[in-house]
Parts: C-alpha cells; sequence; structure tokens
C-alpha cells in the first residue's frame, strides 16, 4: 500500500489509528507501549501485504533469521567466543545481502554477464520486493551495531519485527538506524500535540506528492515520448526541471509522510531532507539529500571501510566504492551506477582539488552551479539507457543545433510556469523565511486553513488520477 | 563525505518545523477534523449504497468487492477495493473537477490529450504524421481504383479543428501543418479516375461568415461543415437533385468526447441534421451484420444517451447499404471514418444505392463488397488525425 491512495488515508489510517489508541493504561506504561506494538507489528503486515501478499513472507522469515541471530552474536560476544560471534555475523550479513542481490540485482549480474561473455543463461529474476532495500539496510543497521557492541540484542520479538516492518517509513524510508530507535521501542511519548504536528507533516507530504511531484513528472514523462534531440534548449531544460522537482517533491514528500505518520504514532524518526535545492556545493547537496542513506553509507561502508584515516589515496578509492554503491542502490542498472560515480567524483574533486577555492565563490552563484550538475545528475539517474541520457544531454547543451527557445517552449512556460516557479521557492526553502505571523490566533487560522486547502486539494489530486473516461465512441 | 560535519542532520529544524500547539482546544479540534475527513469519508462511502453508472465518465462504476480467500492472495482483493473506494468516493465528480479547475488556474491548458482553447472550445491533440505511412496508403487508393477504371473516385481529406481554429489554441501552440500533410497525401494519388477535393476554402470562407465548423466539445465537424463539402462534391460529380436541403436541431445539450477525456465542463454543443427536403423517396437502411433494417438514416434513440452523434446513421457499423427511390442509376460506395455519417442524407437524392463501409470494423475486402454490387461512383472520406491514425485501410483494399 502508498501513502498517497484512498485506501490507505481512508481506510488502512483510521482503523490503525483506532486500534493503536484503544490500549491505554495509565499505571502501565510499559505494558500499554507493548500492546501498542503490537497493533503497529500487525497493521504493518496488513499493510506490507496489501501490495505484497506473498512477500510478506521472505519478510518474516528475515525478520526471524535476524531476531535469532542477533540474539545469538550478542550472547556468543558476552561469553568472550568472538569467533563464532563473528562468523554468525558473517553469515547474517551474507544472508541479508544474499536476499537483496537475488531480487534486486541476479537480472542485472545475468545480462551483463550473457552480453559480455555472449552465455545464454536464463534470466530468472522475480518481481522486486517492495521496500526490500530500505529494510534489509535496516536489519543490516541493526546487525552490525549488535555485533559491535553499540546496542544490546533485542530480546522481545514483537518489538524487534516492529522496528522491521513499521508502515510509516517500510516501502520508502527513511532508513531508520535501530541504535536511533531502541529506546522509543519500549518507551515513548504519545501525545496530542506531537499527533497533531505529525498529522500537518503528513498532510504536507501528502501535498508535496500528489500536488507537486505527480504533475510535475507528467510534464516530464510527456516530453520524453518526443524526440528529444529536436527539442529547443529551453524545452529541455524545463523537461529536466521538471524531473528534478518531481524527484524531490516525490521523495522528500513520502518522507514527510513518514516523519508524520512516526509522530502521530509516537516515533521520531530522523530528518531526511534539508532543503538540498538550496545546497551551496555538491558537498552541501549530499549533506542535505536523503540524509537518511547517506548516513547510512557514512556509518556502515565509509567508516569501517578506513574513511578518511588511511591516506589520500585510500579516501578516494573509498569515495569511489561508497558513490558506486549508493548509485547501484537506487537501482540495478549501469546509469544508477553512472549516477553515483557522478557524484563520488564532483565529492573527490570538492575535497582534494577545488577545496577552499568554493568558498570565494559568491554564495548565489554556487547555488546555481550546484542545481545545475545536480540537474544533470538526473539527468543519468531518469535515463535507463544511458545512451538516451547523453542525447538528452546533447539538446540541453543544443549540439544539433536546437534552438534556444521555440514555441513548444513557450507553450510549455505558458501552461506550467507558475506552478514550477511556486515548487522552485518551495523547494529552496523560500516559503519557510516568509515572516511568521505575531498574532497567534490569525498565525492558527491561516495555517488551518492552508492545511485544510492542501489536504482537499490533495485528495482532488489522487481522485483524479483514477479519472477514467470510457470513450466508446471515439471514433 | 566528511563524517565531521554530520552531527547537525539529527535535530528537527527548518523543513519539518511544525510546533507551537500551545492551545489544547486547537489539538482536538485539528484531530478532529483530520479523523472526520478519514474515517468519515470512508464510512460515508462504505454507507451509502454504490453508484452503479458515472455519467461524467461514462462508465460503470466499480462496486464493493466481496471478500474470497483467493482474491486475498493473487491481490485482486485489495487492487478491487482501491478502485471501489476511489469510483464511490463522495464528491468524486466534483473533486476531479476542483483539481482540473485549479491546475487551469495556475495556467495549464491541456487536460488528458485535450487542449482547451479560447472560446471554450477543445481540440484533440493532432496524431503522429508520417510521411511513409501517407505514401502506404496513397498506393493502396491507386491500386485500387486502377483496377476499376469506369468508376469515378474521389478522396476527401477533412482537416481538423486544430487547423482550422488555430487562432483558438493555447497561447503559443503550434500544431502539425494539416494543409502541407493533405495536398502531400493528395499529390502521391495519381490514377486517371480519381479526383481530389480541396475543402480548405470552402471551410474558410463558410467560418468567415461566422458558420460553426466543429463541435467545441467533440471531434467532430458540424453538419454544416458537412455541407459545405458536400456541396463541392456534388459540384465536381456534377449531381444535380432540385432538392432543397433544410437544418433541423435535434439537440443542443451534446456534450462529446473532448468534453469527456478532458473532464473540461465548460459547454454544450448542438447538433443539427440536414435532410432533403419534399423529396419523395424513400429508403431502407440495412445493416447487414446486425441483420437489422430500418427506413431512416437517424437513430433518435441515441440522443438520449451520451453520445448524441449516433444520431446520424446510429454509430460505425462495418456495412451499411441503403437503398433510395432516387430516379437514376447512380450507385455510391463509400469507404469513410465517421466524419461522413452526417453527409449521408444529403447524398440519398443522388444515388439509388450507398453502400458504406468503415475499414476500421470490416471483416471482408472492399474488392468482395465491389464485387457484390456494381459502382459508379466511390467516395473516400475521413478526417485527417483519423486518417493519420488508422491502419486498417490498407488490409482491406
Amino acid at each position: 500500500m502508498v501513502f498517497s491512495s484512498t485506501a490507505f488515508l481512508f481506510a488502512f489510517l483510521p482503523v490503525t489509528l483506532a486500534l493503536y489508541f484503544l490500549p491505554v493504561s495509565f499505571k502501565n506504561k510499559k505494558r500499554e507501549i507493548g500492546k501498542k506494538n503490537l497493533v503497529l507489528l500487525v497493521t504493518s503486515l496488513v499493510f506490507y501485504a496489501w501490495g505484497e501478499p506473498v512477500y510478506v513472507l521472505l519478510m518474516l522469515i528475515s525478520i526471524f533469521f535476524n531476531y535469532v541471530t542477533g540474539i545469538d552474536i550478542y550472547a556468543s560476544k558476552k561469553k568472550g567466543r568472538n569467533k563464532t560471534a563473528a562468523f554468525l555475523f558473517a553469515v547474517s550479513v551474507a544472508f541479508n545481502l544474499f536476499l537483496l542481490g537475488y531480487f534486486k540485482y541476479s537480472g542485472f549480474v545475468v545480462d551483463n554477464i550473457n552480453s559480455i561473455f555472449g552465455t545464454d543463461i536464463v534470466n530468472r529474476q522475480l518481481p522486486l520486493p517492495v521496500g526490500i532495500s530500505f529494510y534489509t539496510f535496516q536489519i543490516l543497521s541493526y546487525i552490525i551495531d549488535v555485533y559491535k557492541g553499540k546496542v544490546k540484542a533485542q530480546k522481545k520479538l514483537i518489538p524487534f519485527a516492529s522496528y522491521i516492518t513499521m508502515f510509516p517509513q517500510l516501502i520508502a524510508g527513511p532508513i531508520v538506524q535501530y541504535s536511533d530507535i531502541e529506546k522509543q521501542l519500549s518507551d515513548r511519548r504519545i501525545n496530542k500535540e506531537l499527533f497533531c504536528e505529525g498529522v500537518l507533516i503528513f498532510i504536507r507530504g501528502l501535498g508535496k506528492k500528489v500536488i507537486f511531484a505527480n504533475p510535475a513528472g507528467k510534464i516530464y514523462t510527456d516530453l520524453l515520448l518526443t524526440d528529444i534531440s529536436t527539442q529547443s534548449m529551453t524545452t529541455a531544460w524545463f523537461g529536466i526541471l521538471c524531473y528534478s522537482l518531481q524527484i524531490y517533491f516525490d521523495f522528500s514528500g513520502y518522507s514527510d509522510m513518514a516523519i508524520g505518520l512516526g509522530k502521530m504514532l509516537g516515533f521520531e524518526f530522523v530528518r531526511n531532507f534539508n532543503f538540498p535545492y538550496s545546497a551551496t556545493s555538491i558537498t552541501d547537496f549530499w549533506r542535505r539529500w536523503h540524509i537518511s542513506l547517506s548516513s547510512w553509507f557514512r556509518d556502515y561502508v565509509y567508516i569501517p571501510l578506513g574513511g578518511n584515516r588511511k591516506g589520500k589515496f585510500r579516501n578516494i578509492l573509498n569515495i569511489l566504492v561508497v558513490w558506486s554503491l549508493t548509485g547501484m542502490w537506487h537501482g540495478a542498472s549501469w546509469n544508477f551506477i553512472a549516477w553515483g560515480a557522478f557524484y563520488g567524483v564532483l565529492l573527490i574533486a570538492e575535497k582534494f582539488v577545488l577545496g577552499s577555492l568554493i568558498e570565494k565563490i559568491p554564495t548565489a552563484v554556487r547555488r546555481v552551479v550546484t542545481m545545475v550538475i545536480v540537474m544533470v545528475g538526473w539527468v543519468f539517474f531518469s535515463n535507463i539507457n544511458i545512451g538516451d541520457a547523453f542525447t538528452y544531454l546533447g539538446a540541453m547543451a543544443g549540439i544539433n543545433g536546437n534552438l534556444l527557445f521555440d514555441g513548444k517552449a513557450a507553450y510549455l512556460i505558458a501552461c506550467y510556469g507558475f506552478p514550477t516557479t511556486v515548487m522552485c521557492l518551495s523547494s529552496a526553502g523560500f516559503f519557510n523565511r516568509l515572516p511568521k505571523i505575531k498574532n497567534k490566533t490569525a498565525d492558527i487560522a491561516v495555517r488551518g486553513i492552508f492545511y485544510a486547502v492542501v489536504f482537499i486539494l490533495s485528495i482532488a489530486f489522487l481522485l483524479s488520477e483514477t479519472y477514467n473516461p470510457f470513450l466508446y465512441f471515439r471514433f | 563525505m566528511q563524517e565531521e560535519k554530520y552531527n547537525d542532520t539529527k535535530q528537527n529544524t527548518d523543513e519539518l518545523q511544525e510546533k507551537s500547539f500551545t492551545s489544547a482546544l486547537v489539538c482536538y479540534a485539528l484531530i478532529a477534523a483530520f479523523i472526520l475527513l478519514t474515517a468519515g469519508a470512508g464510512i460515508f462511502t462504505l454507507a451509502v449504497t454504490d453508484r452503479s453508472f458515472s455519467e461524467s465518465e461514462n462508465r460503470v462504476l466499480s462496486q464493493k468487492p466481496a471478500f474470497t480467500l483467493s482474491g486475498l492472495l493473487d491481490g485482486s482483493f485489495m487492487s478491487d477495493f482501491e478502485s471501489w473506494l476511489s469510483d464511490q468516493f463522495p464528491l468524486r465528480d466534483e473533486a476531479i473537477s476542483l483539481k482540473t479547475d485549479f491546475e487551469r488556474l495556475g495556467g495549464k491548458r491541456e487536460e488528458n490529450g485535450v487542449y482547451i482553447g479560447e472560446n471554450n472550445r477543445l481540440f484533440e491533440r493532432p496524431a503522429d504524421y508520417s510521411a511513409d505511412n501517407i505514401k502506404t496508403k496513397a498506393e493502396a487508393i491507386n491500386g485500387f481504383i486502377s483496377a476499376y477504371p469506369e468508376v469515378n473516385a474521389l478522396v476527401t481529406i477533412v482537416p481538423n479543428s486544430s487547423f482550422i481554429y488555430s487562432e483558438e489554441l493555447p497561447d503559443f501552440l503550434t500544431l502539425s501543418n494539416q494543409e502541407k500533410q493533405i495536398k502531400e497525401f493528395y499529390s502521391a494519388l495519381n490514377s486517371k479516375n480519381l479526383k481530389t477535393v480541396d475543402t480548405l476554402p470552402v471551410l474558410y470562407a463558410m467560418k468567415a461568415k461566422g458558420t460553426d465548423l466543429y463541435y467545441r466539445t467533440d471531434h467532430h465537424w458540424t453538419t454544416r461543415a458537412a455541407f459545405g463539402v458536400y456541396s463541392q462534391i456534388a459540384d465536381i460529380w456534377k449531381l444535380s437533385a432540385d432538392t432543397e436541403y433544410t437544418f433541423h436541431t435535434v439537440t443542443d445539450s451534446f456534450e462529446g468526447t473532448l468534453f469527456s477525456k478532458s473532464g473540461v465542463h465548460d459547454t454544450t454543443d448542438t447538433i443539427e441534421i440536414c435532410v432533403p427536403e419534399g423529396s419523395v423517396e424513400s429508403y431502407t437502411v440495412n445493416y447487414e451484420s446486425l441483420q437489422l433494417k430500418s427506413t431512416t438514416l437517424f437513430d433518435e434513440s441515441k440522443l438520449s444517451t451520451k453520445n448524441k452523434y449516433e444520431v446520424f446513421l446510429g454509430g460505425n457499423y462495418d456495412k451499411v447499404s441503403i437503398e433510395t427511390t432516387a430516379p437514376n442509376q447512380n450507385t455510391l460506395l463509400i469507404v469513410k471514418d465517421s466524419y461522413v455519417n452526417c453527409m449521408i442524407p444529403m447524398l440519398t437524392p443522388h444515388f439509388s444505392r450507398i453502400v458504406v463501409v468503415d475499414p476500421r470494423y470490416m471483416t471482408d475486402t472492399i474488392e468482395t463488397v465491389m464485387g457484390e454490387y456494381t459502382f459508379t461512383h466511390v467516395l473516400f472520406l475521413y478526417n485527417l488525425n483519423t486518417f493519420n491514425e488508422d491502419s486498417a485501410l490498407c488490409d482491406v483494399l
């Protein structure tokens, strides 16, 4: 199930909230949380099974396996059996990576082997289980932290299973590290203020997704249906701008919804986006974009590889490895690896070559340059075929003698210039810098109306996606 | 990736700021509103009787799904549930209009492949033009017509609203030059006994006089426009009949395909029919595949349905043959799309038999039809959009 669906908003969510707030105990807070965890686990399984009725079993097996090995690793370490612990740890990491690799990358690997060696291995890739990239990383964070002694093993199955399956972040993040949420699993603050805050953040995320991201994406996909090499440069740039807005609002909207739902249930998740399109360098961009993913790679790949502590050469290598993996995490295809490596190279350049030079450039210029680079990155990200990406870049650069501007560009801007401007300002955090309303009542009224409008419009946009006129009289 | 600079990521700052709920009253009001909207809409949808049909979308709506174990396992229960909830959602039609209006306010001028022009005029997005495709069709027609050197053949490709009314298109939108496309096609036709009709001068002249040539909410031309082109055809073939033609309005609440497709509900159209007046002849209309005979070229029952254009000939059929009492030996084969449907009544005084074939629905070839009857005249009539899209014509020739 996805958040931006009528089934979630008008059936799953109200029922889940009703069940979740049913157990109340003033005397025994622990017990109440325990019951709530059970509700959370059961509803999360329903949430997952809604879209993946079979793969829910795969997830359950994975949870059970890691639950048991987590306890075993912890016990072995406690008893000083470090070799056993290391063995169990290796098995567990291998198991998790195998599942991810099998479902996500086997088709890609087989296709590449076939094309390189001219072999004819049958590609038996199964459909990708939703959220496997996210929950595998969450499980790994737990297993690694247990092995490293950073956290205790979770002895209770229900809190552990509800950590993995927790529906707010199950299928699109943020990637919540176990250490961040360990305490909240047994003791958390659930109150009306947090609930309200959650509702508003959720509505905001929903609006980002259905009012901003989906229509912006439609502009880009419509453009890709045409022969892009013949489009004017402005059209090509406008198209990739729309895609940039789509991907940001889609992803950050989904994160907002997750964070909002988390708050409604009493969880505090880490922030996942911090106005990435206002970044002043690529390094800055990655501190602001999908923060939970880059933190994960930093904590569990970059630092264990030695980070910047083993000399310049190793540092450069580490950055390249991490960024190729980051790229690959986004999808099993060369364009994602290219996209990751593109950032790896840029980050190395900023770190070792440009360094303090960047600081001397005016901030506004840095913002624009960063955004242009990010948009070029999205060209690779959005075109599975790398050749298509270069065709698109060619149109942006005007290498086929593309006009700078034409009627099509004028039409696109007349139709979509206003909404995309609003989206650009919003993505750069412009509206958050507006002066706050001083009068408390007025502030509440303005925000109340704003969120009511956003929620109602979101529902309208959501329903419109199912508008499906039957034109039997098409001819 | 500089680990030392990461320590600020776990604070909730700007992007997620939504605090200051100091008043319990505001809190409870917000929670109540949220629960009321989500749970309320869900319960309401569940409680009220399902609508069975949507007028605006012209389709049967999904009904409450029955729960079955197999439906659960293969996921069909879930997708049925979602389409039920979306289809039956309270104020669904209003919500969809709200979205369309909101986006138009922002400047958007197209919806679901339909351009929203000036004066409430909706335009179909033109089909892709391919020179090769047109050449193939021209060769097929050349080959076919050459095989019947004694017939008078006429090819008429009618431009679309988006070309004739291009000044009413959304600002800056430029579409393909249909005049050029039609000319290119005509120039590829080379059979001696084949003529073409250049409809543009006539259509432009009518437009200048203020005649509505196309429906605003539908992709068809009006009966008036068809009459203009009929007059050209009559001139070329020297069809003369002492017939007066009169127009009658049959409905003023026509909401056409573009209306449905776009969901833009700004206006409705008027449909007129044109009939040869005072003519004594009667005719029988034989819908061969339906094994149905009729004595009229109009199906008035269609006026009470969504698709009112089907008043002409009752819609599109593979083959309809019309016997008239016209006092001459001329016989006509029409190979067509739906544009010709409103013109057929105008042609009846000139032909004792008219056979109308629509290649999109045919299982026979046109050669078979030519073998069944003798024709003195053959008319190909298409609108350019359908003609560019069409893939059936070459198969039947």
